[in-house]
């Protein structure tokens, strides 16, 4: 998977992420996939990140705006619905990789500055309720679905 | 996000498990030569985007000095970073800040150029992923695997575009002498390093930090990887496991009749040493796997040593004195000496799997390789460069050094804590001879191996060029109707020797589905007989001068290339502070 170049990159990047095969980690994912069924903007560029890592980065750059759509642990609850900056995030300043599999979002932003490409994407997260192996979310979070594809279209300005 | 669980996931999960699921009876399957072929493609740009990582975006932060690099911040300095005011920072860390050159700048920081590495490194794994996807339909979680082949036509214009990321990179580079900036080229030689060395050993002469663009000196991978193990040899004899080596096999070639017939062959290997003759591995049996799980969260019913296909996976996160979800997979060879240890009591040995283990089975690396290697290139086996300049590279059984000597009073007199003084390695209680098993020895092997497949890519596309258009480019035979109740598949992962076992009910569903996986095998807990892992065992025996800073454990650790942590990752909100200005909870929905 390649970005396009930069100069035909679209400005606006929705970015859904997760591991879809741990239910409610999905909902990035999920969500994604039904804002690719919408009709939005040409501006809007929408993408199934998966559990890609660093190679999320080439698509995150030169990008006006990015939106990332991922579980958030926030310690308020099972599907609690929230709006970070990277400001409000943990950046892991002090971690140490035991294993190359602990590549986070985090650890992507972090690359990202040290290649000179600053990325602070708007995170629309849910805190996950069941976080075990499945495909299909959680009910109660599936319900969440349109109030978060609500939030993502007020942030690329289609909704008020 | 899940995020990156990382090429290794991605790959380990979603094409080898798969290809292991897949082959019916990995003995008899048959494959065309062309989804031998392809599925080889496959793999091979996934090693090399798997051992690239590893070396420069795992393991290399272990050793470049991060504050000389001018990287104060994560991922690159850790909280385990001593501070630079600590005594021992020049044990810690060797690389030179300023080494002396002939060119322009002087002195050079190989620092700043190991790091220069770093990027280039992301990018050239990104472009491994690219074959992947053009073999494989997309990467890494490729679908481009069927049972009895690939999915993916063998086209000119596949082969073209592989060849162009591999090595003629828009200006028509060829095998022998790859375009900068192709994968071919990034990779480098093993001679690469020596050569640098038999022109004097000039930083001037490296790309990015000297005066020259790359290809001359360096910037290459096997470079790197030879250069920095000159700056840190007593890992020549840290992190040893049991001198025993597991491989299933992987990449076919030549008479595909014979599964043993691999470009790694399949095969068990005892000891560190050369093999005395031609490479003749001891034979693997599915039926000599066993797993136990006296020490991991799982309980058993009946017997306690258990083949995959009776295997049982029942969770038990209370389990009084178990310590770790992973099980403990040990090999049963009635003949191998250290079987059933301690003596008198049934059981099976711990085995190590991965590139090691491959290339040591396969007969391309052993204790002393480097040495017989620069002596075959007629460079001197001589460690060039930092505290051990001088020291000659080991062979099997040479002993340790004595730290003292270059660390302690008889060297550069850096104070221990307390009464610590600098050891001996080659005395009590560490006795340490070098066998090949060592965690630069798993670094030197996973790149030479990276190597050896990414240039293997090379024939596997001039095999597949003659197929394009021809009843020979089929790369499946559909599978038919057989099934089997008992089955099992085997492969090999980049970090290992991947086994799937699956039994079929009465009913024709799936009635069991076991995987021993390679960091099962490496990272397994003390088995039933009081054995401990692999990689605990590669945990002993070290000289660690300050548990407030056990970079030493680190290094050892890494260079297992665990597949841990898998599982979740979240973004996690910050605690504490003005949450309600900094953290807009705009929709509080509680379940």
């Amino acid at each position: 998977m390649s970005a396009p170049a930069p100069t035909e990159r679209k400005p606006i990047l929705i970015l859904g992420v997760g591991n879809i095969l741990l239910k409610d980690e999905g909902i990035g994912v999920h969500i994604a996939e039904r804002l690719q069924a919408v009709d939005l903007p040409d501006e809007v560029e929408v993408l199934e990140g998966g559990v890609l890592g660093v190679d999320l980065l080439e698509h995150m750059e030169h990008r006006e705006k990015v939106i990332i759509i991922d579980a958030v642990q926030g310690d308020m609850g099972p599907g609690t619905i929230y709006r970070l900056t990277r400001k409000e995030i943990e950046m892991g300043e002090n971690r140490c990789l035991s294993s190359l599999h602990e590549i986070d979002l985090p650890y992507v932003l972090n690359v990202g500055d040290f290649m000179g490409h600053y990325i602070d994407p708007v995170i629309i997260g849910v805190e996950p309720k069941d976080l075990s192996v499945g495909l299909d979310l959680s009910p109660e979070i599936e319900a969440l679905i349109p109030k978060v594809v609500d939030l993502v279209m007020k942030e690329i300005g289609q909704m008020n | 996000m899940a995020a990156a669980k990382n090429v290794g996931f991605a790959y380990g999960f979603n094409v080898h498990n798969e290809d292991a699921s897949i082959h019916p009876r990995p003995d008899t399957d048959d494959i065309p030569e062309a989804g031998h072929l392809t599925r080889d493609v496959i793999y091979g740009s996934n090693y090399v985007a798997s051992h690239i990582v590893h070396l420069y975006h795992l393991a290399a932060l272990d050793f470049i000095d991060p504050a000389a690099a001018g990287l104060d911040k994560a991922p690159f300095c850790p909280s385990h970073a001593p501070d630079q005011s600590d005594p021992l920072y020049p044990y810690y860390y060797r690389i030179p800040t300023a080494m002396a050159g002939s060119g322009s700048a002087g002195t050079y920081n190989l620092n700043v150029y190991l790091v220069a590495q770093y990027v280039i490194a992301l990018k050239i794994r990104r472009m491994c992923n690219q074959i992947t996807a053009i073999w494989g339909g997309r990467a890494p979680f490729v679908q481009g695997l069927t049972p009895g082949g690939a999915a993916t036509s063998v086209s000119q214009d596949a082969i073209d575009k592989t060849r162009e990321i591999l090595y003629e990179g828009g200006v028509g580079g060829t095998p022998a002498s790859p375009a900068p900036g192709t994968i071919l080229s990034f990779v480098g030689q093993p001679t690469d390093f020596a050569l640098w060395v038999a022109d004097g050993a000039d930083p001037a002469k490296l790309p990015i930090i000297g005066d020259v663009s790359p290809g001359a000196f360096g910037g290459t991978m096997l470079f790197d990887t030879v250069a920095v193990a000159m700056f840190y040899p007593e890992y020549f004899w840290y992190g040893n496991a049991y001198e025993r080596f597991l491989a299933y096999g992987v990449f076919e070639k030549g008479d595909l009749s014979n599964p043993d017939e691999r470009l790694l062959r399949r095969g068990r290997k005892i000891g560190g040493d050369k093999y005395p003759g031609t490479p003749n591995p001891l034979a693997v049996l599915q039926q000599n796997v066993f797993e136990n799980v006296a020490n991991s969260y799982y309980t058993y019913q009946g017997t306690q040593w258990k083949q995959p296909l009776s295997g049982e996976t029942t969770p038990e996160p209370r389990k009084t004195g178990a310590y770790s979800w992973v099980k403990s997979p040990r090999y049963k060879d009635l003949s191998d000496p250290d079987w059933g240890t301690p003596v008198g009591k049934p059981g099976a040995v711990p085995y190590e799997v991965g590139p090691l283990a491959r290339m040591q089975v396969n007969g391309d690396y052993y204790a002393g390789f480097l040495y017989d290697f620069y002596t075959a290139n007629s460079v001197p086996p001589v460690i060039p460069v930092g505290p051990f300049a001088g020291v000659t590279f080991p062979r099997y059984g040479d002993p340790a050094p004595n730290l003292n000597n270059i660390f302690g009073t008889g060297g550069m007199n850096i104070p221990l804590s307390g009464t610590l003084t600098w050891p001996d390695l080659n005395a009590d209680p560490y006795n340490l001879t070098y066998v090949g098993g060592s965690a630069l020895d798993r670094y030197a092997a996973r790149q030479l191996e990276c190597w050896k497949v990414a240039n293997a890519m090379v024939g596997w596309l001039n095999r597949l060029e003659a197929k394009v258009g021809q009843a020979t480019s089929k790369t499946r035979t559909p599978p038919g109707d057989r099934f089997y109740r008992k089955s099992y598949g085997w492969t090999e992962a980049p970090r290992g020797a991947l086994g799937h076992w699956m039994k079929l009910g009465t009913n024709g569903k799936i009635e069991k589905y076991q995987c021993v996986v390679p960091s099962t095998w490496n990272a397994s807990p003390k088995d039933g007989l009081g054995i401990i892992g692999p990689a605990e065992k590669a945990m002993t025996q070290m000289f660690v001068p300050d548990i407030n800073h056990p970079l030493e454990v680190l290094r050892v650790g890494h260079s297992w290339d665990f597949c841990t942590a898998c599982a979740v990752h979240v973004v996690k909100r910050k605690k504490g502070g003005k949450r309600e200005e900094k953290v807009v909870n705009i929709d509080p929905t509680h379940l």
